[in-house]
């Protein structure tokens, strides 16, 4: 499917090009909810969860334009994730203060990249999976006509069956059906495109194997 | 995934036809739409299709719960500092999403062609954006007076502590009067949209004029640079910091020859009250000092700062420290040494440039110590700014004459022979047209003046030596700052071998001894 432009460059490289503010828009919006919900996992209170995440994001955003796209692209999302574990570890001790004040300091990348206790990077990739869920949502909802995305949501999100939104809302059952299952047929492509350039592992195998 | 394919009945669509109808354009058949309705076998495959049942899972679990709005704030606030430069401040039409936005914040208006009411205060005209929101003109309905309303965008409205901290703020900086700074009159956070009222000044901001006029000549940016550290000054003596200071939070009177600072300490206080303390709110980052981008305690001397970036800007058409990212802005704050107003605009004396770099001085302590040292300093400056002309070489040719000149070329002349090939000029060593045959090694300063008094005499263009005194002057001053990166450069630049010697520095107060009896 071309939903995409077939030669897009990998987010993280491009962010270390001239001012691409899609591009960072876009990593804003996968990285900060995730970032938010490994904080919030690790037991960190609201406010300081969007401190440290606005710290990590901060620092990452200036750090990433001397990244080496060649050697690092693949670890990007380690690297990140490292970054996240020390120093969300590092709030948990409450050794920090003011955060985003230290995101600029030249030692800022060189301390919160030392190897700490080893992580996993298990849930932060869970969470990453998650915000690009809903990014990939955000956008899908945008392509789509609102008749189209309601019969989606309200079938597999909000579990009515389609005969109800087909009497809700004027629709045929069969449309309901087509509409809920494009909708999520998009909404895989699209994940798993930017599940590519974030370089994280898709959750499943996708369906085409079962056909084949 | 194992679909039943088997079971499949005669008249029910192939799997390929069926995922045809997931194409985000396909227009699905009527027939096979109703079938897809009734038969229950081809919904199963159609979903399959789609994606098998761990993404209905994950789908449905992830989206279910609503997201973080903390996540919405904070992806706000990095790509504000990655995209502030394609907000349009100047664009002045509401989009039709702001215009509903206040129409559910704002109470009705008392006439139909105005836009609503703030309390006692009816807006007018949308005049310009700021980081924190929208500037109106309204209309005072109580003193009967025009005022700006800045209102503030509900995602930055203060909560709790931060709230208070902000309103104190507010207040104190309603306190300030001063000719030269935008009088704040009322604070509003009681209202469904929190707004401050100011007093309305007719004109535009300093940064509107420079975006459509260009750098401005140096003795207006005197004049106004006076009225700016006077303002300062004044606020800084009341115990207030502006830390905010910018071209955009500068308004100018039409005409040009009034200035007055807006907001102060709002923008900032509302920035780290509200958010993120990265600056986010305030949009460009071009004027932060070292040490508020370090997020560093911060004095009055960051002001100073922000204002010599201020007068760079003012003099030059450009930032001192301007970047395309904003990330690479702050760096360069932080790290980089700029380049000196004399440097970028040969047409700005040497002195109006000192000040600016003393006030771009990465230490505070190196700064001017107060606004009121930096007005003086701007003040006798401007009041002899016709002799701050005359001491330009080609000036200073005409009016103390070749002797001088010549002194100052026989003193500078190692030094010129250095970065002749660097400004261009043909050296001693590589043009023979301007160089003694069968002279090498460090003459004595007598032979040094008999060689340098030759050349001279061969210079017939005496433009072209005054250019070299003023190149000079500048790549002095340069070394007067930073010797070690000069060097370096100019090594570079004109592959010349040399070390940073002792000869230099002699040079150097040379130099500095020859500008002090040019200026008697
Ligand atoms: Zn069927």
């Amino acid at each position: 499917m071309a939903e995409f432009p077939d030669t897009r460059i990998s987010l993280i490289i491009r962010l270390g090009e001239a001012s691409d503010v899609q591009a960072w828009q876009e990593f804003a919006e996968i990285y900060a909810p995730a970032l938010l919900g490994l904080a919030r996992r690790r037991g960190l209170q609201p406010a300081d969860a969007e401190d440290v995440t606005q710290e990590i994001l901060f620092g990452v955003a200036r750090a990433v334009q001397r990244f080496q796209p060649d050697q690092n692209r693949a670890m990007f999302r380690t690297w990140l994730s490292r970054i996240a574990h020390n120093l969300i570890h590092d709030f948990c001790e409450g050794r920090r203060r003011r955060p985003a004040a230290h995101a600029i300091s030249d030692s800022w990348l060189e301390k919160a990249t030392q190897a700490g206790e080893s992580a996993s990077h298990d849930d932060f990739d869970e969470e990453l999976r998650a915000s690009i869920l809903r990014l990939a949502a955000k956008r899908v909802q945008e392509r789509v006509a609102p008749k189209t995305w309601n019969a989606f949501e309200q079938t597999a999100i909000q579990n009515r069956t389609a005969e109800w939104v087909s009497q809700e809302f004027g629709m045929t059952v069969g449309s309901v059906y087509v509409a809920r299952c494009r909708v999520m047929s998009m909404l895989r492509n699209d994940v798993q495109q930017l599940l590519a350039d974030c370089q994280v592992t898709p959750a499943d195998s996708n369906a085409e194997e079962g056909l084949q | 995934m194992i679909l039943p394919l088997s079971k499949t009945k005669s008249n029910c669509p192939s799997p390929e036809e069926l995922s045809l109808c997931l194409r985000a354009t396909a227009v699905v058949d009527d027939v096979v739409q109703q079938h897809i309705g009734d038969c229950q076998t081809c919904q199963a495959t159609l979903q399959a299709i789609a994606a098998d049942a761990t993404w209905w899972d994950e789908v449905e679990t992830t989206l279910y719960t609503a997201p973080d709005p903390a996540a919405e704030r904070i992806a706000h606030s990095i790509c504000a500092l990655s995209g502030y430069q394609n907000a349009d401040p100047a664009d002045q039409e509401l989009t039709a999403h702001e215009l509903s936005q206040l129409r559910t914040h704002l109470q009705p208006p008392s006439h139909p062609e105005l836009l609503g009411r703030i309390g006692r205060y009816e807006l007018e005209q949308l005049v310009g954006r700021g980081g924190m929101g929208l500037v109106f003109r309204g209309h005072d309905t109580d003193l009967h007076r025009v005022v700006a309303i800045k209102t503030i965008a509900s995602h930055l409205n203060p909560r709790g502590a931060a709230r208070e901290r902000f309103v104190r703020e507010a207040r104190a900086s309603a306190s300030l009067t001063h000719p030269h700074i935008v009088a704040v009159y009322d604070v509003i956070t009681d209202s469904q949209l929190p707004a401050i009222v100011m007093q309305y000044i007719p004109g535009q901001t300093l940064e509107q004029w420079l975006k459509e006029q260009g750098p401005m000549p140096w003795p207006t940016v005197l004049q106004l640079g006076i009225q700016l550290a006077d303002a300062l000054n004044a606020a800084h003596e009341s115990g207030l910091i502006h830390r905010d200071i910018k071209p955009g939070n500068v308004m100018l009177e039409a005409g040009c020859l009034r200035a007055l600072i807006a907001d102060f300490g709002l923008v900032r206080a509302l920035d780290e009250a509200s958010l993120t303390h990265t600056g986010a709110l305030a949009g460009t980052p071009d004027f932060m000092s070292p040490e508020q981008a370090r997020g560093q305690v911060l004095d009055q001397r960051s002001d100073l700062f922000s204002l010599g970036a201020v007068l760079y800007t003012m003099l030059t058409g450009c930032p001192p420290f301007h970047a395309p990212q904003p990330m690479a802005v702050l760096n360069r704050i932080c790290h980089q040494r700029h380049q000196s107003v004399a440097v970028v605009c040969s047409d700005v004396p040497m002195q109006v440039s000192r000040v600016v770099d003393k006030l771009l001085q990465k230490q505070p302590r190196k700064r001017y110590a107060s606004a009121a040292e930096v007005r003086d300093m701007l003040q006798q400056l401007s009041r002899s700014s016709i002799h701050l002309q005359t001491r330009r070489p080609m000036q200073l040719y005409k009016f103390v004459g070749l002797a001088a000149a010549v002194l100052a070329v026989a003193l500078l002349y190692p030094f010129a022979s250095m970065l002749g090939q660097s400004l261009g000029i043909p050296s001693g060593q590589s043009n023979s047209g301007y160089s003694l045959p069968g002279e090498s090694g460090p003459p004595d300063p007598a032979a040094r003046l008999l060689r340098t008094q030759r050349i001279a005499d061969r210079f017939v263009d005496l433009d072209r030596l005054s250019q070299q005194l003023q190149g000079i002057e500048v790549a002095v001053t340069e070394l007067e700052h930073a010797p070690a990166i000069a060097a370096a450069e100019l090594a570079d630049r004109g592959s010349v071998q040399y070390s940073i010697s002792s000869e230099l520095q002699w040079l150097q107060s040379e130099v500095s001894r020859l500008e002090m009896e040019f200026n008697q």
